[in-house]
């Protein structure tokens, strides 16, 4: 076998620049998918996230709700209102992000899925307090079908960086 | 003034939800594709009271412009379960240069730096109708 050779092409040696490099390439940030293990790994994290409704004809209702996750579903509690009486009969989507503006960055995840009121008794052990009062004692299950996310990962700096310093 | 209705939620008037607005730099575009609603995080900027971000061609673009859309913001404490979120419903238009050049021209020097980076020519502009806002635990 022929051996391989080596690297035959060392990097021609850029004369060191007398004055400041006028423009650095900046360093891209990357985007990447997340798994869907990693989706719930993140959800877990969280306590607030935003439940939409689609109705037909209609913007999606979009409200922060406290949730909580239960194996392949989300379970939060809700009023007898408006929400309750969308969900249960139209496509319902959950939204979930931590976004970083220091380092412009962060994650999001989207689950979707059918919901539906449950009993008390099926969900009521899990810890789930609104910090919204008023009467929320009907508990709703969505349970995930689909879930996506990505995560926007800002470049690391060197520490000879400069611009990892502020 | 404050209102504050029978469960804790207190409104935040619509001045306030505009301040909120124009102090933001992510919010949450929804909008319903193929039936589902979509909800996917966007640099934006305000131009007055309208919420303006860049995005490529595909699903933002897409959804932006059919039907009726949301944008949200909030602002989450768990250390004090308190939290507040501003709502923006109303219809989303790319904003395009066969329109006003003055408004285009606008919209350009206040177009954000999308953060994901990438070629993103495309503005979008959501003329709200309503702007609402909810603050619980504070």
């Amino acid at each position: 076998m022929p051996s391989t050779p080596a690297p035959s092409t060392p990097a021609p040696s850029t004369p060191a620049p007398s004055t400041p490099a006028p423009s650095t390439p900046a360093p891209r940030p990357t985007l990447s998918e997340l798994t869907r293990d990693e989706c719930f790994d993140l959800l877990n994290t969280q306590v607030v996230g935003r439940l939409a409704v689609a109705a037909p004809g209609q913007a999606p209702l979009v409200v922060p709700v406290n949730f909580v996750v239960d194996g392949d579903a989300i379970v939060f509690r809700s009023d007898a209102g408006t929400k309750l009486a969308l969900l249960s009969t139209n496509p319902v989507s959950f939204q979930v992000d931590v976004v970083d503006p220091n380092r412009r960055g962060g994650w999001s995840v989207l689950a979707s899925g059918r919901a539906g009121e449950v009993g008390s008794w099926e969900v009521g052990h899990l810890a789930v307090e609104p910090w919204a009062g008023g009467d929320k004692r009907r508990w709703v299950r969505l349970i995930v079908e689909r879930v996506t996310g990505r995560r926007l990962e800002p470049p690391e700096l060197s520490w000879q960086d400069s611009r990892g310093y502020l | 003034m404050k209102t504050i209705d029978t469960t804790g939620i207190e409104q935040i008037d619509r001045d306030e939800c505009v301040r909120l607005l124009t102090s933001g730099e992510v919010g949450r575009f929804g909008f319903v594709s193929g039936g589902m609603p979509e909800i996917l995080p966007v640099n934006y900027t305000m131009d007055g009271d309208a919420v303006v971000f860049a995005t490529a061609t595909g699903t933002k673009l897409w959804g932006a412009t059919r039907g009726p859309v949301v944008f949200e913001i909030d602002g989450i404490d768990p250390t004090t379960r308190s939290g507040w979120s501003v709502v923006v419903h109303g219809l989303a238009m790319e904003v395009t240069d066969l329109e006003a050049p003055a408004l285009i021209e606008r919209v350009r020097a206040l177009a954000p730096n999308p953060w994901a980076g990438g070629d993103r020519p495309h503005l979008v502009r959501i003329a709200p109708r309503t702007i609402t806002g909810r603050r619980v635990g504070s």
